[in-house]
């Protein structure tokens, strides 16, 4: 056997451990069908909260009590100022090692929440709740995108109960949160609904993808939704 | 469409006084929610309802917190502030006003086209909204002609006149809003910077007089249940579906480049034998 022969012998061994190994990786690492679904109580802390019940005044039946009723109370219907909506400006995750910058966004033509382009930005859902606001405050950030690779909240799947959540809101103040849940829905079982809950208690909910991805469709079976209670 | 038919039975009968429900009609049962507006210029009130002071020393331009009232019908009466109902003259009177259970009512005392002070009850209705839309609707309760009402310039409801309303549905968001003469750009009101609530009903009064030189706006909000948007689409390169199909795929090459230096070795070595 020549030197030749013996240096392509070990270039070619050295390209099949390797390949197999990368092989072997990807298989061994392939989610199992329930990936992303964590010991966290989700259904419970994701739960919708009804709404408490906006209870108008109540006037008793004059006639029936005998006695004048109580006037109601007025206001002003002057066209009020715009309300002063103190947007989310960053979202900070230490355990996941996540910080990423945060845009207001709405929804697409399809009624789907926009994402911004940009993998590495967050979209806050604009009517949602301003976070520590009444209802949910809704966060939602690529996976990952085709031009930028793995996205703001790739690491997402890893929340785990207890991790900090800080958000910077634009006038520089911080309101922190700690995970309570992390569960992942079939993107058509997602319930909008309790993700997107108009008043109650407030809550942070960050949602991204996960699941197996179809190659067809260019797009994930599922949504991975981590939500967060207000600390302190 | 959903409006007509509860006004049309509204104003089809005199209006305003709150009836007890022994004399409830055949209007429907429960509560119905109802809010007055004073859109009279100049002229503090007090509101009875069957009698009963409802809104004591209510000044123009405010609006009374909802009540709760039981179906049935109503007799209204405005008196101006701290008249003895007993001995005055209501200002405005409309009897037999009839409030369907499980309505959401609103019972504007204002002035008619021409300058006469009257009550009007409109339905507080909202749309179904998708997310991210609100519902402008704006009531024509001032002593004037036709007007246009402009969002950012653009007309986005025409020809309104007293005592009716039009709705229009919209972006959510704030909007630099004003009122001209239909068919004119003459500005009757504003422009005022108007926030229509997202799932929400914004419900814009144009009020006051013209001839008198002071039309208004007044606003009120009714919360609706809104829409959630449809989805969440956040990722579209597979990269977390485990490890990425392209370890795999790169593990793959650099097989068959093992193989392929392989087999070239193997044809040297023949070919050299």
């Amino acid at each position: 056997m020549n030197p030749s022969w013996r240096r392509e012998a070990v270039v070619a061994l050295a390209l099949a451990v390797t390949g197999l190994v990368l092989v072997l990786a990807w298989w061994s690492a392939r989610p199992p069908a329930d990936a992303g679904r964590v010991a966290a109580p989700a259904t419970t802390a994701v739960a919708a909260t009804p709404l408490p019940p906006t209870t108008p005044t109540a006037v008793e039946d004059p006639a029936a009590v005998g006695v004048p009723a109580p006037l109601v109370g007025t206001r002003s219907a002057a066209v009020p100022p715009p309300p002063v909506v103190l947007a989310p400006r960053s979202i900070d995750l230490p355990a996941l090692e996540i910080a990423a910058p945060v845009l207001a966004v709405g929804v697409d033509e399809d009624g789907l929440l926009e994402i911004p382009r940009d993998g590495d930005d967050i979209g806050w859902y604009r009517w949602s709740a301003v976070p520590g606001g009444p209802g949910t405050s809704v966060f939602a950030g690529h996976v990952d995108t085709v031009e930028d690779g793995p996205g703001a909240f790739f690491a997402l799947e890893r929340a785990a109960p207890g991790d900090r959540v800080a958000v910077t809101l634009e006038d520089g103040s911080v309101r922190e949160f700690a995970v309570t849940a992390r569960e992942s829905f079939p993107k058509q079982a997602l319930p909008v609904d309790t993700v997107f809950r108009r008043g109650g208690p407030p809550q942070l909910v960050l949602v991204t993808c996960s699941g197996r991805f179809d190659e067809r469709t260019r797009s994930y079976e599922e949504n991975l939704v981590v939500t967060a209670e207000p600390v302190g | 469409m959903r409006k007509i038919p509860v006004v049309a039975a509204l104003v089809a009968v005199p209006l305003v006084a709150l009836a007890a429900p022994a004399t409830a009609g055949a209007a429907g049962t429960g509560n119905a929610t109802v809010s007055i507006l004073h859109a009279v210029p100049d002229l503090p009130v007090d509101v009875y309802a069957n009698g009963n002071e409802v809104v004591g020393d209510f000044t123009p331009g405010t609006l009374t917190d909802p009540l709760q009232l039981p179906a049935g019908s109503y007799d209204l009466a405005v008196f101006p502030a701290g008249a003895d109902p007993a001995t005055a003259q209501p200002a405005i009177s409309a009897n037999d006003v009839t409030v369907p259970g499980g309505a959401n009512i609103t019972v504007v005392a204002h002035l008619s086209a021409t300058g006469a002070p009257t009550l009007t009850p409109f339905v507080n209705s909202p749309a179904d909204l998708a997310a991210g839309e609100a519902e402008l609707t704006v009531r024509h309760t001032a002593a004037a002609p036709a007007v246009d009402v402009r969002a950012g310039g653009t007309a986005v409801l025409s020809g309104l006149t007293n005592p009716n309303e039009a709705s229009v549905t919209v972006p959510a968001g704030t909007v630099s809003a004003d009122v001209v003469l239909a068919g004119t750009s003459t500005v009757a009101i504003g422009p005022a910077d108007l926030t229509l609530a997202e799932g929400a009903e914004t419900i814009v009064y144009a009020w006051g007089s013209a001839e008198a030189g002071n039309l208004m706006l007044a606003t009120q909000t009714i919360n609706g249940d809104g829409s959630a948007p449809g989805g969440v689409p956040s990722g579209e390169a597979g990269l977390a579906d485990g490890v990425s199909p392209w370890v795999a795929g790169a593990g793959v090459l650099l097989l068959a480049g093992a193989g392929a230096t392989v087999l070239r070795a193997r044809t040297r070595v023949t070919a050299g034998r």
